[in-house]
């Protein structure tokens, strides 16, 4: 295996012969007797993965120094030898300089042997978990291109089938195919709206949160007029109680997602007995945030369904269930929380939680 | 009433085409799948309607009638452009080059249509 590159900084030359002595064999040892050295040491050798300085220098301190060059070279681990009893002192530095380790001086070959060791395997480590994370967030990024994508292209083919049915209808004049056209239309309408969703959603994922005042009851009135092509409201009594008095800031975005996926999934939930669904969408201010509430008298919801009710599971040939899995992931992505609880026949429960992240512009004044 | 319809999906053409002539608007419409072929055919002549996708690969139905406006400053035309989603963004650019520019989702419903005429 390659030996490790390691640079040791110290203004008094006989400490930087000894260190070499006895780690020459082990590691690749570079040395500086000042700070300036070191700097030209680090910017000719990138391989240097741990720095090892002297507290007390000639006009300064180790810790100066790795603040020096945190910017230009974050990565080498950082080692501080000192003979300093007082270290709380600089405890205070560990964060400015990113100190990994003191050790006392003069120091303890085997001690400082074991750090150093420990301190390549961290850099290592550090090093493998960052390109991980970069081939990750690079793959996340081509998979939402992908889904975007693709989900345009299906949409736009979509469409044009819809236009077709739309025309059938006019045109037909066979009675029986005046059954089968509004069932397929409405099948093509469902598909449409759940690619707009994942549309929205994959949009949703890109961009940065956008911070805008919310007047819910306007909110919700939107998000009825845009489900109104997909979703028939005749059938369902929407009920909104806003008693939100605290200004109220949140990416409006995410928000009308929620609402629309949640009535999306009440207008499917239609007690067959009754004929229509009473649903009641209560806002309330609460500590740090709003709680929205969805209660309505639908079908319910059995047990068992209940637990994976947010997961992306196709089951039972439900489409609704990517709709509020499209619900946690945005209530999620805003750092709420959701909750849900249904009595089979009676009716179901939604409560929500979000955040308020409204501007503290006078934090500091009590005026 | 002449009407040219300009979509580089056949399809669409096809469906709008039919929409069009079952409206009983009376239509007469020409179409086109290329957008520069058409912009070639309307440098001569006037029509009342002009409908055109908004994402065509030659040229897309912004540019289209960014260049329709600019070598006929005195477009009668009405203007209609179709779009899978009508956004906001896309509404304000186009309400930006030229106000009276309609936008419609696709696919065309005759009734707004007529109502527009």
């Amino acid at each position: 295996m390659n030996k490790q590159y390691i640079l040791y900084v110290d203004d008094e030359e006989p400490n930087l012969v000894a260190f070499r002595a006895i780690f020459r064999r082990e590691f690749n040892v570079l040395t500086a007797t000042s700070a300036e050295e070191g700097r030209q040491k680090l910017a000719d050798n990138p391989e240097i993965k741990v720095i090892i300085s002297d507290y007390l220098m000639k006009g300064i301190t180790g810790i100066q120094f790795f603040e020096s060059i945190l910017e230009q070279h974050p990565y080498p681990i950082r080692i501080i030898l000192t003979g300093f009893a007082d270290q709380t002192a600089m405890l205070d530095s560990i964060n400015k300089a990113r100190v990994y380790r003191f050790l006392s001086k003069p120091w303890n070959e085997y001690d400082l042997r074991q750090t150093i060791l420990s301190a390549i395997e961290l850099y290592d480590a550090r090093r493998r978990i960052a390109h991980h994370q970069e081939e990750l967030e690079h793959s996340f990024e081509e998979l939402n291109k992908f889904v975007h994508k693709a989900s345009n292209e299906m949409r736009s083919t979509l469409v044009s089938m819809h236009g077709i049915v739309r025309l059938a209808k006019l045109n037909d004049q066979n009675k029986d195919n005046m059954e089968y056209w509004p069932i397929l239309e409405k099948g093509i309408m469902q598909i449409d709206l759940q690619l707009r969703n994942i549309i929205e959603h994959y949009k949703a994922d890109q961009h940065i949160r956008a911070l805008s005042k919310i007047d819910f009851e306007t909110m919700i009135e939107k998000c009825k007029t845009a489900l109104s092509p997909f979703q028939d409201f005749s059938n369902i009594d929407v009920n909104i109680q806003v008693k939100n008095d605290e200004a109220f800031y949140n990416d409006a975005f995410r928000l009308q997602l929620i609402v629309t996926n949640i009535l999306n999934y009440v207008s499917e939930q239609i007690n067959p007995e009754k004929g229509r669904i009473q649903l009641d969408i209560e806002v309330i201010d609460t500590k740090n945030g709003v709680q929205i509430m969805f209660t309505d008298d639908g079908i319910g919801i059995e047990n068992e369904q209940l637990n994976g009710l947010f997961e992306l599971i196709m089951s039972k040939g439900s489409s609704q269930d990517i709709s509020l899995y499209l619900v946690k992931q945005a209530v999620e992505n805003m750092s709420g929380t959701i909750e849900v609880n249904s009595l089979p026949g009676e009716g179901t429960y939604f409560n929500i939680f979000v955040p308020n992240n409204a501007p503290k512009i006078h934090a500091g004044s009590t005026n | 009433m002449q009407v040219v319809l300009i979509d580089d999906n056949e399809i669409d053409i096809f469906v709008n085409q039919k929409l069009l002539e079952t409206s009983g608007l009376g239509a007469e419409i020409s179409t086109f799948s290329n957008p520069v072929s058409a912009l070639k055919d309307l440098q001569g002549r006037d029509v009342d309607v002009i409908i055109v996708d908004n994402q065509m690969p030659e040229l897309s139905g912004y540019d289209f009638l960014k260049k329709m406006l600019e070598a006929k400053n005195d477009l009668k035309s009405k203007m209609i452009v179709l779009t899978a989603t009508v956004r906001q963004d896309l509404q304000d650019k186009y309400k930006a080059l030229n106000p009276s520019i309609h936008l419609c989702e696709k696919p065309l419903d005759v009734g707004y249509l007529s109502a527009l005429l």
